[in-house]
């Protein structure tokens, strides 16, 4: 055997070794651009929008907020009067929830708006342990602002009146 | 004269089934009357008021059960004695497999549940007594395993194997909990335990316990009992199983206490919600890693193949980590997407997917070495196709699963409305989706180039021989089990009706050296006095 002879299927071989690596580098590549973009998305955004006060998803996403937090006397003031003032309070959970909008169907007095609500029970390096449910928010509309009149069980304060 | 024996095989074959399942059931009811007549003995002091009709049940257990296993073992033992058939039937090292595990599952979990509660203040009778009733089972079992009058001549050490996994398993998960135990305490400053029914360290002496009874199980039988010699398929099967099982305990907890340190650095959570997984995922990834050094080492004295298999197993598990962790990342990407009202942290859910990957990734690298040319022979072996195909059927599942509810979730928006809804539903089903997309691309491109480098990898020039029919009359059981050991090989008896004599014992090792030569998967061998054939069979 010569050494030309030698040579030649070492040539062949790095090249196709060097053919056979470019779908790894391409996949290694693609996936470092998703971490990096998922890095950038999720540490550079402050927080969900806010939409506005006077809307109805605004409404909805002010009282969510404040009965998550456990701030109640602020989640009372975006019930309808004659609910906050009869209210029998009751302790909402401590599970992390996420609320997601749907969509909203707005009305001459009256609004509801659907949502998802997802409950995180534990997180780990495979992702949450989570249930998700659609539920609806009612609102009705007193002098000319909304308020929640029917909330989901995962964000009732008040017992009896489905709040 | 065929349809006789095959009808007298099928008989002998249904008669030990119902024999055993038979001795099975009465030593199982024999040890429960027995354990209830003991607990009310040494439990006699403790107890308050008499429940006659439980000492009825117990005296019935055990004045039926007793006696009738013990006629019924007689019986048995005597045709165990006088037919080696028997002993070399499957039935029989069945049998020997379950009862022996039934007794040392039994009797050791009971022993450190008596242990455990005695820490805690409590003397628990009953299990006192099933520790010593089952502990007595287990020495019958094993007395009848190693006696040579009743010893099973076929797999005789796969209740020690599975004995020894056992010991394994119980040993690793208490000292699992006790490193847990121990850290929640440390970590006493940053948690504060407001209240605790007990003092902080009883939890670890229990686990401590479990350790304890699960590390002597373990020893016993790996040492004691011959499982660290023992060098056939299964045992190699057994290694492989505990590689794979310590390599994902010991990556699960490293990639959890990563977890925490970024959500410590990164995230806004409260420090004790934060720490509250820290110490079972610090137990995990120590236990597993010292679990899979071990087996590592033993591996390194085994067969190139079964080096290989383990390489290829830890390499799945390490791949399963980061393609999950890349499907959570896709995931957290996508909840900073939709339109949120109220957010519970997508950090939370990113830094989870970026542990497993920053853990998996590496680890799959070091085991799978993409990076090396591929060699013929590994392009050829067996074990890697399995694998591929293995990574692409559980692709294909995921894959069709993520599809699925993906299109369901979209179809729903078309049919229905409400599209506000559809990131939130789809994200964790599409992350996975892209996941598998990726290692399906990225394996299949290997399939390929393996099918080029080795496209007649399959039919290998001379296949090794991987089975024998041996033909013969006479007393054939010693020519046979001579062949499984010395080849290797499953051996299957067809017996002459004819008397052509057995073959002299000074032609065994020319056939052995003949069957080694031999250039086909399965060999016929028809042995008479006069000498040996070897014929070569087809697939």
């Amino acid at each position: 055997m010569t050494d030309a002879g030698t040579g030649a299927p070492e040539d062949a071989s790095n090249k196709s070794l060097k053919k056979a690596r470019w779908p790894l580098i391409a996949l290694m590549a693609g996936v470092a651009v998703v971490v990096v973009v998922a890095l950038i998305a999720v540490f550079a955004r402050g927080g969900p929008v806010e939409y506005a006060e006077d809307t109805p998803e605004g409404v909805v996403q002010r009282y969510s907020q404040a009965v998550i937090d456990g701030d109640t006397q602020t989640a009372l003031r975006y019930l309808a009067p004659d609910l906050a003032d009869d209210c029998e309070r009751q302790q909402p959970g401590t599970d992390d929830l996420r609320v997601t909008l749907v969509e909203t169907t707005e009305r001459e007095d009256s609004a509801r708006v659907e949502v998802i609500v997802a409950t995180v029970y534990e997180s780990g390096p495979f992702g949450t342990n989570e249930y998700r449910s659609e539920e609806a928010f009612d609102l009705v509309r007193v002098g000319g602002q909304w308020y929640v009149d029917a909330a989901p069980w995962q964000l009732t304060i008040c017992f009896d009146s489905g709040l | 004269m065929m349809a006789t024996t095959a009808t007298g095989r099928a008989q002998t074959v249904v008669r030990r089934i119902i024999v055993f399942v038979l001795l099975l059931t009465l030593v199982v009811i024999a040890a429960i009357g027995l354990a209830g007549l003991i607990e009310r003995i040494i439990g006699a002091g403790a107890t308050l008021a008499g429940d006659d009709a439980g000492l009825a049940r117990s005296l019935a257990f055990a004045v039926i059960g007793a006696p009738l296993a013990g006629v019924l073992w007689w019986w048995e033992r005597r045709r165990l004695v006088s037919d080696v058939s028997e002993r070399a039937s499957l039935v029989w090292t069945l049998y020997l497999t379950v009862a022996t595990l039934t007794a040392l599952v039994t009797s050791a979990s009971a022993l450190a549940i008596t242990v455990n509660a005695a820490l805690d203040g409590r003397w628990q009778p009953a299990d006192a007594a099933a520790a010593i009733v089952w502990a007595g089972i287990w020495v019958w079992h094993r007395h009848m395993r190693r006696s040579s009058a009743t010893a099973p001549t076929r797999l005789p050490l796969l209740p020690v194997q599975l004995s020894a996994l056992y010991g394994l398993a119980v040993a690793a998960s208490g000292a699992i909990s006790a490193i847990a135990a121990l850290v929640s305490e440390a970590l006493a400053g940053v948690a504060p335990v407001l209240a605790d029914s007990r003092t902080w360290f009883v939890p670890v002496l229990q686990a401590l316990v479990w350790l304890a009874v699960g590390a002597v199980v373990w020893w016993w039988h790996r040492f004691r009992e011959g499982a660290r010699d023992e060098r056939g398929g299964f045992a190699t099967v057994v290694l492989v199983v505990i590689i794979g099982a310590s390599a994902a305990t010991a990556l699960f907890g490293l990639g959890t206490v990563l977890f925490v340190v970024l959500r410590l650095l990164f995230d806004a959570d409260a420090a004790a919600e934060v720490l509250s997984p820290l110490g079972p995922a610090i137990g995990a990834a120590l236990v597993g890693a010292i679990v899979w050094d071990y087996h590592r080492q033993v591996m390194a004295a085994r067969s190139e193949r079964a080096r290989r298999a383990a390489r290829l197993v830890t390499s799945g598990v390490a791949l399963i980590g980061a393609a999950s962790g890349f499907g959570v990342v896709i995931n957290a990407l996508l909840a900073t997407l939709g339109p949120t009202l109220v957010d519970s942290n997508p950090r939370t859910l990113l830094l989870g997917g970026l542990s497993a990957l920053v853990v998996g990734a590496p680890v799959w690298w070091i085991a799978w070495r993409p990076d090396r040319a591929v060699s013929e022979t590994d392009a050829g072996d067996p074990a890697r196709r399995v694998y591929l195909i293995v990574v692409f059927g559980a692709s294909a599942i995921v894959a069709l699963v993520a599809l699925l509810v993906i299109a369901y979730r979209v179809l729903e928006v078309l049919i229905v409305g409400g599209a506000g809804g559809l990131i939130e539903h789809i994200r964790a089903p599409f992350g996975l989706l892209c996941a598998t997309a990726v290692v399906f691309a990225y394996h299949l491109v290997i399939w390929r180039r393996d099918r080029r480098v080795a496209p007649t990898a399959t039919t290998p020039e001379r296949p090794a021989l991987a089975r024998v029919v041996l033909v013969a009359g006479g007393d054939t059981d010693l020519l046979a089990t001579r062949l499984r050991t010395e080849l290797g090989v499953p051996v299957t008896v067809w017996r002459t009706t004819g008397d052509g004599g057995a073959l002299g014992d000074d032609a065994i090792p020319g056939l052995l050296e003949s069957l080694r030569g031999v250039p086909a998967r399965r060999a016929l061998v028809i042995a008479e006095a006069a000498g040996a054939r070897v014929i070569p069979l087809e697939e």
